[in-house]
């Protein structure tokens, strides 16, 4: 649980960077640091993190293109350093690949907690597996595979699929999953939900815009279903 | 003339008729007066001109009958013997009476020794008894002057008789001697009265039609003035409605065309005016949008630091340690502070955006409560299962404000209570807020929701930012619903929020569109192409959006790729690898159309040495990673 988490912060403004630096640091964390996108994506290259933690607003390429990049090769978690939570930033963002973002002015402790919660994602909590139709997620070795083939899934993505199969044909809401998965408080924004599930659905459903797995509850939630 | 004859009731009618005339259009004003007008000038007319008639009229007959009476009188008095009887009486009675104009005649001798005779010519029709005192008075009482002459004086007098007007005259037949017979004569003017009620009913006719005329002449004159006064009402009603670029055509020179001409220099000045207030206001809004934007990269360092600071504070210079937690307190401040600036100039802006979500409203309020630690402040009396569509976000910020208000302002124990209603616009969510405290005075009710409104100068600045109860206001606006601030009967304030059950977005735009897709489907159990319809909006748009990463180029694609995407949607895979790589294409320029195909080919070939998902997943996870790969190939070329 205190395993130290090894981040990789890609910020801009250098004050900002050296602060968050020093407050994650003490926090526990290792910290490496870059101030570009591309400077990001080669120190990802070469010190393979665990976590990012990526600002938006970027010089160069911007930090939608990076995320996007990242999730090109990688599936590791990623957190988004936001303006404002009802921004357009936020959707886009989760729809680049993010696993989560934090609101500026940032505290030291909220993305603490955010990061120990995504990084607990990738835990292992039980030996079984269990398999739904061509699907079969294999909770020992945290592997989910379709017709045999792996599939890269990030923790995020990973955790959803567990929380959801877990209790199959049951419909959990939006709020339910915030918490399940992403340990947000009662004011978890919903979309990281939808975001999460579309991401979700493109890589384990046949066809992703008509979903046979997990489907849409209306006015509730999300819900898994054997394909019979 | 008849209310003047009854009592007071009259004045008051004449209030109320003065009033009615005040009160009502200009146009029945204008009908009025020509009507009355045309009334007195066709009445005084026609009456003029009736009793001119009449006079004319029985003058003549009444000259007719008497003159022939005359003349039959002195041609059959001549004939009369010196010593006549009754009898020779009663002859000249019928001899007279047969004549042309259909009169009666009554002879009478009294002035002889023998006894009275009385010769009628149809005692029937005409007798003695029908000619009036006067009138007999008035015949015997001759004429002193002996003038005598043939002619005989005739008296006459109109009577009427069981309603049939006649004309009866009387004389005294002279004979060589002094005394004679008075005749008597009685004619009927029924002809006469029959032609004057004919022509008494054509001038009223004749009236009657020149008032009609003068309405209508007087319905057209107002129509011709107020439709241009009718034009301008409009005008101004639509000036006032904020639509400033009303103006009116001018047509002619006269004095309305001079108003119509005042009116459209009057709205070009104000619109003027207007959009130089406006602009001045915006920028002046985008000015503290600016700032407060600017503010936030120093204050998350600040932020970040004063964390650092404020975990070392124990071990500090206990000299220094207070200045650092004063630091670290202002920085919170100050944080919140910016915080609530922006969002008011989102607010202000009209780019507050709402997330919407169904939530127990129960959950939200006691989990508002717990979040902050005011359990023991507050008695919640909220019944569970209040299920209501809106922003989680928003709905907190609401209620941290006010119970964060009535705690500062009241005093505990703030009571909370959540109940449902059935408002004017459907189902609605009520929120009460009450305190213990003093209440609100009266005059600053109206203000509570201002911005950095303080209740009074002397009054102590408190934690908040003096935006709170603003935000929240502007936050139940956004849902459609709406705070009102109030005092309880038994003292203490009640704010009181109001949200409809189910929030509507106030404009849609493809952010919401993108996240709400998937509650909007079809329910889960329904056949496949039912839902396949909504998911793939979102489904697709992770690929459309990276062809712009900017807003602006996102807006137009959204609305765009399902449309795309609609067609291959229930066709199987390859169909559906197309759908999505059609998506960026639709967003791009139309000159780089060709892009994605060749983005395509790249892609794989790039793909297949990787280990990236989209290479190694057989299945879905191809056509997904291989749109990604084309946008991005897009991307590069564009740059």
């Amino acid at each position: 649980m205190s395993r130290v988490a090894f981040l990789l912060l890609i910020e801009d403004d250098e004050a900002v960077r050296t602060a968050l630096e020093m407050s994650l640091t003490r926090q526990g964390h290792r910290v490496v640091t870059a101030a570009t996108g591309e400077d990001g994506l080669r120190q990802l290259r070469e010190q393979r993190p665990d976590l990012i933690v990526l600002d938006v607003m970027l010089p160069g390429i911007d930090g939608f293109e990076v995320c996007r990049r990242i999730r090109r090769t990688d599936q590791l978690p990623i957190i988004l350093l936001t303006a404002r939570s009802d921004d357009i930033d936020v959707v886009v963002g989760l729809e680049s690949g993010a696993d989560d973002y934090v609101v500026k002015p940032v505290q030291g402790r909220v993305l603490d907690a955010r990061i120990r919660a995504v990084m607990r994602r990738g835990e292992r909590e039980s030996n079984d597996s269990a398999t739904f139709g061509s699907i079969v997620i294999d909770r020992a070795a945290m592997t989910v595979t379709k017709n045999g083939t792996d599939l890269q899934l990030t923790p995020t993505e990973l955790r959803l699929l567990l929380e959801l199969s877990r209790r199959p044909g049951q419909a959990l809401s939006r709020q339910q999953l915030l918490r399940l998965v992403w340990e947000h408080d009662y004011l978890g924004d919903s979309r990281l939900v939808d975001a999460c599930v579309q991401r979700l659905r493109a890589k384990v459903e046949d066809v992703p815009s008509s979903p046979k797995l997990i489907r849409t509850v209306r006015g509730v939630g999300y819900r898994l279903d054997a394909p019979s | 003339m008849k209310e003047r004859a009854g009592q007071r009731p009259d004045g008051a009618l004449r209030g109320w008729l003065r009033g009615l005339l005040r009160l009502t259009s200009l146009r029945l004003r204008l009908v009025t007066v020509f009507a009355l007008v045309a009334l007195v000038a066709a009445v005084s007319v026609s009456g003029i001109a009736y009793w001119l008639n009449r006079d004319a009229v029985l003058t003549r007959a009444q000259n007719a009958a008497l003159k022939d009476f005359r003349k039959s009188l002195g041609d059959h008095a001549g004939a009369l013997p010196e010593d006549f009887t009754c009898d020779d009486l009663r002859g000249m009675a019928a001899a007279v009476a047969n004549n042309a104009l259909n009169y009666q005649v009554i002879l009478v001798d009294d002035e002889g020794p023998e006894p009275a005779c009385t010769a009628e010519s149809d005692p029937s029709v005409f007798n003695v008894e029908m000619v009036p005192g006067s009138l007999s008075q008035a015949v015997r009482e001759r004429r002193g002057n002996g003038d005598v002459s043939s002619d005989y004086h005739m008296y006459w007098q109109r009577i009427s008789r069981e309603g049939e007007p006649f004309l009866i005259s009387g004389t005294e037949i002279i004979d060589e001697e002094d005394a004679g017979p008075t005749g008597y004569m009685l004619t009927s003017l029924g002809a006469e009265r029959d032609d004057l009620n004919s022509l008494a009913w054509s001038l009223g006719v004749a009236t009657a039609l020149a008032v009609i005329g003068s309405v209508l002449l007087a319905q057209a004159a107002a129509s011709t003035v107020l439709r241009p006064v009718q034009r301008l009402s409009d005008a101004a009603r639509r000036l006032g409605e904020g639509k400033l670029d009303t103006r009116l055509e001018v047509r002619g020179a006269d004095e309305l065309a001079q108003l119509a001409r005042t009116f459209n220099s009057a709205a070009a000045s104000l619109e003027e005016r207007v959009k130089d207030l406006s602009n001045r206001e915006a920028a002046s809004r985008r000015f503290v949008a600016d700032m407060s934007h600017e503010l936030r990269t120093p204050m998350t360092a600040i932020t970040a630091m004063t964390e650092v600071l404020e975990e070392e504070v124990d071990n500090l210079d206990p000299m220094i340690a207070p200045a650092v937690q004063l630091v670290v307190s202002e920085t919170r401040r100050l944080n919140d502070l910016v915080e609530n600036l922006m969002e008011v100039t989102r607010f202000d802006a009209g780019t507050a955006r709402m997330v919407l979500d169904d939530v127990d409203v129960a959950d939200q309020v006691t989990a508002c409560i717990d979040a902050r630690a005011w359990l023991d402040a507050v008695q919640v009396n909220a019944p569970r299962g209040i299920i209501a569509r809106l922003d989680p976000r928003r709905l907190d910020v609401i209620l941290a404000n006010l119970i964060g208000n009535a705690l500062k302002h009241g005093g505990s124990p703030v009571r909370v209570t959540v109940r449902e209603e059935q408002g004017p616009q459907g189902h609605e969510m009520l929120v009460e807020v009450a305190d213990r405290g003093p209440g609100i005075p009266e005059e600053v009710l109206p203000h509570v929701f201002d911005r950095f409104y303080k209740a009074s100068a002397s009054r102590p600045r408190s934690d908040g930012s003096g935006l709170g109860l603003s935000i929240a206001l502007e936050n139940a606006h956004l849902h459609g619903g709406d705070i009102t601030a109030s005092n309880a009967p038994g003292g203490g304030a009640v704010f009181t929020l109001r949200l409809p059950r189910n929030a509507q977005l106030a404009e849609p735009d493809e952010e919401q569109e993108q996240s709400e897709a998937p509650e909007s489907a079809t329910p889960a159990l329904s056949a496949g192409p039912a839902e396949s319809a909504t998911p793939e909006g979102p489904a697709t748009t992770p690929v459309s959006t990276t062809s712009g990463a900017t807003e602006t180029t996102q807006a137009p694609v959204t609305p765009e790729a399902p449309a795309v995407s609609q067609g291959p949607a229930g066709s199987g895979e390859r169909a559906s690898s197309t759908g999505t790589a059609a998506s960026p294409g639709a967003a791009a320029p139309a000159d780089e159309a060709p892009v994605p195909a060749e983005g395509a080919g790249q892609g794989r070939r790039d793909g297949e040495p990787g280990s990236g998902a989209g290479a190694e997943g057989a299945g879905t996870a191809v056509p997904r990673a291989r749109g990604e790969r084309e946008a991005a190939v897009d991307r590069e070329e564009q740059r």
